[in-house]
């Protein structure tokens, strides 16, 4: 069992925890995945995550860490993707693009060129056109310099238009 | 504001409508009150309810002169001599096999990440060849040991030296990839390695090959295991036009600094190949491994020089790699194919360093079957465990 939600104030404290943080960071998690499944149980990861901490954040700070670990989760999971999906245990049911764009209303030729780009370059792109952040504040999400997001902004639109337009 | 930046804004729209579900933090509180895997629940019929609803299999497949084609038939049960075995307990899924040299009692035992718990993260483990059953755990997802906080998605890769270390990769905390050690003669936790992934020990076991998939394109990169720095670094060339490739497999030869080294390529986000191409360390010169077939993959050295590699690779029905309908043994020296035998789908494949042995684990929900015409006779043993692992050798 997860230390801190044995008792009634430990869940309390998480539930909320939960009710406070958990709406946005899954729609984050939606924009970063498309995939609503996937984005709750990677909010889920990140709240397992926060509870195991042996040094978990200061309250003010926990909306920052769960954003933190949330990107470094889906990245995880890309990158994982590439590899595991040949492992039988973890057979892969993943929709495409176009069908969770589909399902989701989304432009399926924008979702699937968006699903193509590196995973920095998607954080960058869905933290700067999703949540209207500036450059500083994605910088401080992801953890690179700010010049690190301008660059990673600027080949994501190339190679954004560059497919696109292939698509027209 | 152009075109393209309201197009991107207006396809973000319905996520900032997007909603929980219904009954999401009762989920998540009932996950945190799970009980831990292998304290509460039995390990063996855990194993058990995996392995049948998986069906996972493990073979043997080719004989150590190299020069032999065995091909499958439909109905191979009056052709194959299968020694009978009786399983200690149940075999677990095989994921990323290593035999030899990690030979504790004969050919029988060998490394691989495997589920037993079945939370869907790799676990490692020494298990029997002949049964299949979990010799010793290793580690176990999802924490490293002595990693820093953060967790991580399991073990993905394994490998073993001559001397007993076993390296694992665990991916992805702290990094992108993370290699740790751990010694089985003392028993003692290595430890951090280096970062890196797909990681291959040399055969006196000095040397850690990695690839850093950091660096675009990916590097190959060697650790001197002795002193931990990073002796070599190598780009690799384009492994497709117009295609973005990732390492996916390292192995290192028993006779020299050559390494194997598979890559998957993705064009658009699709998975659209695999190759491997052997690489001198020394140098970074590297050669395609050619069989003639679309795709190769799962690259594991004999000690006779000749590389075995599971082909054509493909992709399989999830869109993720890769799945060889055969194993066929490459002589790099001729560039040749020396010989090939059929199987069902591989998923892992690796050799020992004596050559006499090959596992190659494979899923599917049919049972393996070994089979073939002029091969069959020649076998020597074949021993097993039902849907389990087995391994032959002649």
């Amino acid at each position: 069992m997860i230390a801190g939600v044995e008792d009634q104030t430990g869940l309390d404290r998480l539930r909320q925890q939960y009710e406070r943080h958990a709406p946005a960071l899954f729609r984050l998690g939606v924009a970063l995945t498309g995939d609503r499944g996937l984005a709750e149980d990677l909010v889920h990861d990140a709240f397992v995550r926060l509870h195991r901490s042996t040094s978990p954040p200061v309250p003010d700070a926990e909306r920052t860490y769960l954003r933190r670990t949330l990107l470094n989760l889906v990245r995880d999971h890309h990158r994982h993707l590439a590899v595991v999906r040949r492992i039988p245990f973890t057979a892969n049911d993943e929709p495409s693009a176009e069908l969770v764009a589909g399902r989701l209303g989304r432009d399926a030729a924008v979702a699937a060129a968006i699903e193509a780009l590196p995973h920095r370059q998607r954080a960058c792109v869905v933290l700067h056109y999703f949540e209207d952040q500036s450059d500083a504040e994605i910088a401080a999400a992801i953890g690179i310099s700010t010049g690190s997001v301008k660059t990673h902004l600027h080949r994501a639109r190339a190679a954004l238009a560059a497919q696109l337009e292939d698509l027209r | 504001m152009t075109d393209l930046d309201e197009r991107l804004r207006a396809h973000f729209d319905p996520d900032r409508r997007a909603e929980l579900p219904p009954g999401s933090f009762d989920r998540l509180e009932a996950r945190m009150r799970r009980p831990a895997p292998r304290a509460a629940r039995p390990y063996v019929a855990l194993a058990a309810a995996v392995v049948l609803v998986l069906g996972i299999a493990a073979i043997v497949v080719t004989r150590s002169d190299g020069d032999q084609t065995v091909h499958s038939t439909d109905d191979p049960s009056s052709t194959v001599t299968t020694a009978p075995s009786t399983p200690t307990t149940d075999p677990v899924p095989v994921t990323t096999a290593t035999t030899s040299p990690l030979l504790v009692d004969g050919p029988s035992v060998f490394a691989a990440v495997v589920d037993p718990d079945g939370d869907g993260l790799g676990d490692v483990a020494l298990l029997s060849a002949t049964t299949g059953a979990v010799i010793q755990t290793i580690y176990t997802a999802p924490h490293p040991p002595s990693a820093p906080e953060g967790g991580s998605t399991g073990a993905i890769a394994v490998d073993v030296s001559s001397e007993g270390v076993v390296y694992y990769e665990v991916c992805c905390e702290p990094a992108a990839g993370a290699v740790y050690g751990y010694d089985l003669d003392s028993g003692e936790d290595l430890g951090l390695i280096t970062y890196g992934t797909a990681p291959a020990v040399s055969a006196d076991g000095s040397e850690l090959a990695v690839a850093n998939t950091s660096a675009t394109p990916n590097r190959v990169e060697v650790v001197d295991l002795g002193s931990g720095d990073r002796v070599e670094s190598w780009p690799l060339g384009e492994a497709e036009p117009g295609a973005s490739a990732l390492v996916t497999d390292i192995a290192w030869s028993p006779y020299d600094r050559t390494v194997a080294v598979e890559r998957v390529s993705y064009s658009g986000g699709a998975f659209s190949g695999v190759r491997v191409d052997l690489m001198d360390v020394a140098t970074g010169a590297t050669t395609p491994a050619d069989t003639g077939d679309d795709g190769v993959a799962m690259p594991a050295f004999r000690a006779d020089r000749t590389l075995l590699v599971a082909s054509p690779a493909q992709e399989t029905t999830d869109g993720g790699p890769i799945a060889g309908d055969r194993v066929v043994i490459w002589d790099p020296a001729t560039q040749q194919v020396d010989g090939s035998v059929e199987v069902d789908r591989v998923a892992s494949l690796d050799a020992s360093s004596d050559g006499t042995w090959v596992i190659a684990a494979r899923y599917g929900s049919a049972p393996y079957r070994i089979a073939g015409g002029t091969g069959v006779g020649d076998l020597g043993e074949v021993v097993g465990a039902p849907d389990g692992v087995i391994a032959a050798s002649w």
